[in-house]
């Protein structure tokens, strides 16, 4: 069954249908949720309930791309965590990072007994990267993560955030020239191609 | 001198690398990008980091994130009738199983007794018998050595006959034509109906007892097995 009648069917009540659908998509709902939440625990959790919102709300979907209506409720959920983070701010004592080790300082950037490149060296690129999307306000995770990561283009990252076109060129131009400056930091981590562009 | 690189710049260099720029956008960038080496250096940079983020690797998830009906709020689509159906079947299945084990503990009517129909068969004379001597009167002697050896066994049948139920041995042994002559003088007709004259008749009661056990098992085995098979396939059309 294709899609189409895979949502068809899923709207007339039929889990198994709609389950076929999770599959299909939940290793991109994961990504973009961890993208945007910067931890593991917090994207399982937002994939899991995006997916129970998308079912109960499948009656509202109207056509178009599923895939950036399904990107919208994960966006949708994990803005609204942050949110609620935000009004209720906890810290945690020995954060883990993807692997589960303990970070050892959550304020790695700003320690004192460490220069930024012995600090860059102890960090992967990847997480270094991780690092630098954290920092960005969330509305710029989301379009950068859409566009550069997930591969989705202008006019399907429009229809995921609900805002036009001006505005998703505006936060990708200003999210990559923020993570521009802050990669800046990790030259030593970077591809010997970067790293000599970024040292000129 | 040149202008320092602001907002509108970027937005156009991003722009620019996906090619979201109007041909007019374009050309004028690029005519800009020519005699602005700072503006080309940042347009490589901002390059170099969009190629950082689409190298980044995709994460597997760490699950599989389907939905139980639970989850959303669903009823089962398995029928009600479905999980009574199974406590049915396992409740015969289990009343069955005393029953029989009852059954069994029970002292009730040996395997051997006769039933009516056989106890009819042992009163009547039976024909083969008359037969089979006239047959055997007719035949000739066994040679003294053969009998010999025959007589223990003959002895040993009737001693089985009479520490058992000797109805059916001495029905077998009268029909059997190739029975020996011994073997028959030894259990003359009458003997056999003094015999089982002195064999307890059998109750009535006890064989309609016996028959209500029967019915009453295979009924329990009819219903465990039958609701065993209809919860099996209401839950295969709920869940296929």
């Amino acid at each position: 069954m294709d899609e189409s009648g895979l949502i068809s069917a899923a709207q007339q009540g039929d889990l198994d249908s709609f389950n076929r659908l999770v599959l299909a998509y939940q290793e991109l709902i994961y990504n973009q949720a961890y993208r945007v939440m910067g931890e593991t625990n917090a994207a399982d959790d937002a994939t899991q309930e995006a997916f129970i919102a998308a079912f109960r709300k499948l009656n509202t979907y109207r056509g178009g791309s599923f895939r950036a209506w399904l990107l919208r409720i994960v966006t949708n959920i994990c803005y609204d965590e942050l949110r609620r983070r935000k009004r209720h701010p906890t810290t945690q004592l020995e954060p883990l990072d993807d692997a589960g080790e303990e970070i050892e300082s959550p304020n790695w950037i700003a320690d004192p007994s460490e220069t930024p490149e012995e600090t860059a060296e102890r960090i992967e690129l990847g997480q270094a990267i991780q690092r630098c999307i954290d920092g960005l306000p969330p509305e710029f995770r989301v379009v950068v993560a859409l566009v550069d990561i997930q591969g989705l283009d202008y006019s399907e990252v429009s229809e995921v955030i609900g805002k036009p076109l001006g505005t998703v060129k505006s936060r990708l131009a200003r999210a990559r020239t923020r993570l521009r400056r802050c990669l800046q930091g990790f030259r030593e981590l970077l591809p010997s191609a970067f790293r000599l562009e970024y040292e000129e | 001198m040149k202008n320092p690189i602001n907002s509108r710049d970027w937005e156009a260099l991003s722009g620019y690398l996906d090619g979201q720029l109007s041909d007019r956008e374009r050309t004028r960038l690029e005519t800009r990008l020519k005699s602005d080496p700072e503006l080309h250096t940042a347009l490589e940079e901002l390059r170099q980091t969009r190629g950082l983020l689409q190298n980044l690797p995709i994460l597997r998830s760490p699950r599989n994130y389907t939905l139980t009906p639970e989850m959303v709020g669903l009823k089962s689509d398995i029928p009600r009738i479905e999980p009574v159906l199974r406590y049915i079947s396992i409740l015969a299945m289990i009343i069955l199983a005393f029953v029989a084990i009852g059954d069994f503990m029970t002292p009730g009517l040996p395997d051997s007794a006769p039933t009516v129909e056989t106890a009819f068969d042992i009163y009547a004379p039976p024909a083969e018998f008359e037969q089979a001597v006239e047959i055997d009167e007719q035949a000739e002697p066994y040679p003294a050595g053969e009998l010999a050896l025959e007589a223990p066994a003959a002895e040993e049948m009737i001693e089985e006959a009479e520490g058992e139920s000797r109805a059916p041995v001495m029905k077998a042994q009268v029909s059997t034509p190739t029975y020996s002559p011994t073997a028959v003088s030894l259990m003359p007709y009458p003997a056999m109906e003094e015999d089982l004259s002195s064999q307890e008749p059998i109750p009535a009661d006890n064989l309609a007892r016996e028959s209500v056990i029967r019915i009453f098992e295979i009924s329990l085995a009819i219903i465990a097995i039958g609701a065993g098979i209809a919860a099996f396939i209401l839950r295969r059309g709920a869940v296929g």
